[in-house]
């Protein structure tokens, strides 16, 4: 009997817990958590101190609380989904690069925020370009706010200055796949003992699709196009694709490309940097790749910048449904990008001890300090905070500006003619999942070139066939002539 | 005869040393991957014999000597409690199971053996640890959630009671008024020293080796053990390499724990366990005496 | 003989009194049975998610019913043939070879002399369980890479490992064996140093070779420890190591059709969706098909063997 009331105890404490998210610190004020993934090694006494400086500044002015809660990027989604099923998270960041907004808002973890950002301040209003708020927004609802940075990228190939330099190279003057072959051969034929060739990342050949194609239509995983086309198509018949696999698999064949690209677990980058590899393609922005990789060369353009669908702000910030205090969670998530002092705390810590501003009025490093003992880390790690626009510019940027120097990129990128358009797969979850596991299959396999395009096209189309793909895409086309046409 | 089982012998120590072989090389490959030059190992790749060698994966280790301290020290905290924890409940559990004449040992090895074929799932379990429990960012939530008893080791420490001791040790201790408690330390316990220290073994391993606990209810750095700080690495290797692209070309400036970093890490959490294995070894000792009870 | 009269006579009796008088046992059982309790079985409230469409918002409870529909991505395309029989067929052999490596291991070490040696074998042994599935992935690779592997450059082959999928069933049953057999065999090994020493004895004393005494007195001794783990394992055949499958191929689209196992398609397909719902009727399906072979296997033990039945 006792066994049995214990059992019913604990049963109803698990039921309560389960539904109802607990209660919140007897705080006068409202203390909100704050998820942000970091690639830095922070120590918590430092987090400590930064969130004791942190809540001394938000007190005052904003009447709230901020629970720092730091994780590591490898570990972020999977963290902070778990969390997000009880009412641990108030406002986080999370990743939607690969179109995964639809699911956030479809399993319904984000909180709708546009009546709350309706009624904002100007400030915050202006600081969103339109493209901006509907990379945040579904269905002409607002779920978050996004990363400030530029929009997409171009596509360039890095090569190892050494080589480079020896051969008298001048890479600025590749800018086609024809271009880049003569020279992959010129390269073999001298040095046939290293990679000529590799994948930009493990087995994926590029990341910069302004070469290939524009992908992730309507924040699907199916619908791709080519660039400037509003034509849906499979990834595997589009014409940049076909044509990309087409030298990449005539250079593999050749051993121009690294024989294990499939099975790769390096950064080609590295690999480069290293002189193990002579080039690999890369996707770029801003910044020139070849200052931030040492030994390496730039080579021209091989596709303008151009933005995919998913490609802008592909990192967002946004308030948990199951938050207990959406509005206060609002003036947080506002703060980090209208409130320059909180935003520089929250990035880069406490002014004098984790970073300095020196003669030039740019912040680096206090002496002594590198990327390695600084305890706070968010300085080595800007790129998964909200804005970086707003924030003192860093002694190794190589502009004076950000903001002027983002908005002129920005203006420059051609964007996604689908752009804004989103097509509802919530219904469609078991053709995204046949999807997704028919894609794996090929698809690196033949941007390394590892097989011809040609082999395995007929087997490729009868199987998309059979997860009834064309149907789906006819009825992704009639949707996306729909927004188009209005 | 005597030669025959001299061949015997020589063919078996061949026949182990072989399969130590297989063990332990491709292990050395990894401690020399450890302790090659990254420059090498990208352009040589791996080998037993590096053409460079370097101590930079050790010295980096050693820069941050007091997080992996601190994580060895964590470790050994959570691995020696939850062993402890774990053993007695295990020996408590399956020594009634392991009775012939308990009533109900049936359904109460149903109710065992149910659990390692359906469980909750991640999310149910999660919320009742994070919501009722409040074990997140606690040491509780290293030594809790799935590893305190598992129905494998009980099961296993079950049917060595059942084969190994015989009913009539513990009819005469019943007939000498020890009480159940007392069986079970007195006469049962020193007999099954080969199987609970291949249980404490096993069990510690799965402490040692656990992260998983620690990805999905620890945040906090000081709660960090070792297999943590390995495996927060190894997710964020593979996140950089599969989506780095979430963060554009800034991601490039972080610089990332080298292959060989990685290959150090993963070391220096297997050798404490090649330490101390062979003095519990000592306990692997031959023999059951049924001594004092009539066959 | 008399004990059973008497236990036979105890039933009859009512099943209270004999419930009380082990009242000791029945407390010694407490601790593991609120553990098992709060662990294992509140939680398997939430398995609800399966038939559910989850929503954050609305939490576990809340959530629509979905009736079966979760299920059904598992089983929509010709994958699903794939899978199950990859899933299936992987964890059969692993059972087999695995078992009778181990036991052969854990009968050398016994055997053998030389207590040094045996240290070191027994240590040694163990070292590829404490090895995580990446950085065995690293390994493999470092032996298979067809440029650079060990194995190109030691024999002179020029075979592409990771591009070719006839290998891999056999790369996945070496590798399996390579990282479990050190852990199944101490296993095998704490059993066979329970047996009792006086059958060796008698077996001597009759004259067995060392081969009678091993088919006659160790490997009977074995009987149930094989039994038991061999049920264990059965309940599990419908699961696969995702590490093994996915990690150590390093997801090589080309291996696909011998890669495929359930975890590694639900993981594939799930990656981006994080659908909670989905993921637990995987997990559902797995364990159904799981319990049901097991009380079919158990049954049968107890027709052949009953003392050594799992329940």
């Amino acid at each position: 009997m006792k066994k049995k009331v214990f059992a019913g105890v604990l049963t109803a404490a698990m039921m309560a817990g389960m539904m109802a998210p607990a209660a919140v610190s007897a705080d006068e004020m409202t203390t909100l958590s704050l998820w942000i993934p970091t690639l830095a090694t922070y120590t918590d006494d430092a987090v400590a101190k930064v969130e004791g400086k942190i809540n001394e500044y938000m007190g005052d002015k904003y009447g709230i609380q901020v629970d720092l809660e730091y994780v590591e990027i490898g570990n972020f989604e999977q963290a902070v989904n778990l969390a997000m099923t009880t009412d641990e998270v108030d406002v986080t960041c999370y990743f939607t690069g690969e179109g995964q907004l639809s699911t956030y808002v479809n399993n319904g973890q984000l909180l709708d925020i546009t009546d709350y950002f309706e009624n904002a301040s100007e400030e915050l209003k202006n600081t969103f370009t339109d493209v901006e708020i509907a990379a945040s927004s579904m269905n002409g609802r607002m779920y978050g706010l996004v990363r400030k940075y530029q929009y997409g990228g171009h596509a360039v190939v890095v090569m190892n200055k050494d080589i480079v330099e020896e051969m008298k190279i001048d890479a600025a003057s590749i800018t086609t796949m024809d271009q880049l072959e003569e020279v992959l051969y010129q390269v073999h034929e001298k040095y046939p003992d290293i990679y000529t060739m590799v994948p930009q990342s493990t087995s994926e050949m590029t990341w910069a699709w302004a070469q290939v194609c524009d992908r992730g239509i309507g924040l699907t995983n199916y619908a791709y196009a080519d660039w400037g086309t509003t034509e849906l198509k499979s990834l595997f018949e589009s014409e940049g694709f076909a044509e990309f696999c087409s030298y990449t698999n005539k250079w593999y064949n050749d051993g121009l490309i690294m024989s294990d690209a499939l099975s790769n677990t390096m950064e080609g980058s590295s690999m480069v940097t290293a002189g193990s590899a002579f080039c690999c393609f890369h996707n770029g922005d801003v910044e020139p790749l070849d200052k931030i990789y040492p030994n390496t060369v730039e080579s021209g353009l091989f596709a303008p910048a151009r933005a995919e669908s998913t490609g802008i702000g592909n990192l967002q910030y946004g308030i948990s449904a199951n938050s207990a205090h959406p509005e206060e969670a609002f003036t947080l998530l506002g703060a980090m990008y209208t409130d320059p002092e909180f935003a520089t705390l929250l990035a880069y810590g406490i002014e004098g001890e984790h970073y300095v501003i020196n003669d030039k009025g740019r912040a680096e490093y206090p002496e002594g300090m590198t990327a390695e003992n600084e305890p706070y880390g968010g300085f080595a790690a800007t790129a998964t905070y909200a804005d970086f626009l707003i924030l003192p510019v860093k002694e190794t940027a190589l502009y004076d500006d950000a903001k002027a120097t983002v908005e002129e990129w920005d203006a420059n990128v051609e964007v996604s003619p689908a752009f804004g358009f989103f097509y509802d797969t919530s219904e469609l979850t078991d053709f995204v999942t046949a999807y997704s596991n028919l894609e794996s299959k090929y698809k690196d396999a033949l941007m390394t070139g590892s097989v011809a395009l040609d082999d395995v096209l007929p087997q490729i189309k009868s199987e998309l066939e059979s997860i009834g793909f064309y149907d789906v895409l006819a009825d992704t086309q009639a949707a996306l002539d729909e927004y188009l046409a209005n | 005869m005597v030669e025959h089982d001299r061949l015997q012998q020589t063919l078996m120590h061949l026949f182990m040393t072989i399969l130590v072989l297989c063990c332990v090389l491709p292990f050395l490959l990894m401690v020399m991957a450890s302790f090659t030059e990254e420059q090498t190992l990208l352009r040589n790749g791996y080998s037993f014999f590096p053409e460079k060698f370097s101590l930079e994966t050790y010295q980096y280790i050693l820069r941050s000597a007091k997080t992996i301290f601190h994580g060895y020290f964590m470790t050994i905290l959570v691995t020696v409690i939850g062993t402890v924890c774990n053993i007695a409940m295990t020996v408590l559990f399956a020594y009634p199971l392991s009775r012939k004449d308990l009533p109900y040992r049936n359904v109460l090895s149903f109710f065992l053996f149910f659990t390692m074929l359906f469980n909750g799932g991640l999310v149910p379990t999660y919320m009742m640890y994070a919501n009722t429990f409040h074990i997140k960012n606690t040491i509780w939530a290293l030594l809790i959630p799935n590893l305190m008893m598992n129905a494998f080791f009980v099961i296993m420490m079950r049917s060595f009671f059942t084969t190994s001791i015989p009913d009539s040790l513990i009819e005469a201790a019943k007939l000498d008024g020890a009480s159940e408690m007392g069986i079970l330390t007195k006469v049962i316990l020193p007999l099954s020293k080969p199987m609970l220290v291949t249980l404490v073994l096993m069990v510690g391993l799965n402490y040692w080796n656990d992260w998983m606990n620690g990805m999905y209810y620890v945040t906090d750095n000081n709660l960090n053990t070792i297999q943590m700080i390995l495996n927060n690495m190894i997710q964020n290797v593979e996140f950089l390499s599969r989506s780095a692209s979430v963060l554009g070309a800034d991601a490039a400036k972080i610089k990332m724990p080298t292959v060989g970093i990685r290959m150090g890490i993963a070391v220096i959490a297997v050798l404490p366990v090649m330490v101390i294995y062979p003095f519990l070894q000592k306990y692997f000792v031959k023999g059951i005496v049924v001594g004092g009870v009539k066959g | 003989m008399e004990a059973v009269v008497k236990q036979k006579k105890m039933k009859k009796k009512g099943n209270w009194k004999n419930v009380l008088r082990h009242w000791e046992l029945y407390a010694m059982m407490l601790p593991g049975f609120i553990y098992l309790f709060i662990n294992n079985y509140i939680p398997m409230a939430g398995l609800v998610v399966a038939f559910k469409k989850y929503n954050y918002k609305d939490g576990i409870w809340g959530s629509d019913w979905a009736g079966l529909s979760n299920f059904k991505f598992l089983f929509s395309t010709r994958d699903a043939w794939l899978m199950i029989r990859n899933t299936l067929g992987y964890n059969i052999v692993f059972i087999v070879t695995g078992t009778v490596f181990a036991i052969a291991v854990a009968i050398i070490l016994n055997e053998i002399r030389g207590t040094l040696s045996k240290k070191v074998y027994q240590t040694f042994i163990l070292i590829p369980y404490l090895i995580s599935m990446v950085v065995v992935s690293y390994i493999v690779f470092a032996f298979l890479s067809s440029d650079s592997g060990f194995i190109n450059k030691t024999f002179g082959t020029n075979i592409n490992w990771y591009m070719n999928a006839k290998y891999w069933p056999f790369i996945f049953v070496i590798v399996n064996l390579w990282k479990s057999f050190g852990y199944n065999s101490i296993i095998y090994y704490a059993t066979v140093i329970g047996i009792d020493t006086s059958l060796y004895e008698a077996a001597v004393v009759d004259g067995a070779s060392r081969w009678q005494r091993i088919w006659h007195v160790t490997l009977p001794g074995l009987r149930p420890t094989i039994i038991t783990l061999t049920l264990l394992a059965i309940g599990r055949v419908f699961y696969s190591d995702f590490g093994l499958f996915y990690q150590v191929p390093q997801n090589s689209g080309l291996l696909y059709d011998v890669t495929t196992t359930i975890d590694v398609y639900v993981y594939k397909g799930l990656m981006l969706l994080n659908d909670v719902g989905r993921s637990a009727a995987a997990g559902f399906f797995q364990s159904i098909c799981g319990f049901i072979l097991v009380l079919t296997a158990n049954l049968v033990v107890n027709k052949i063997d009953k003392d050594n039945a799992l329940f």
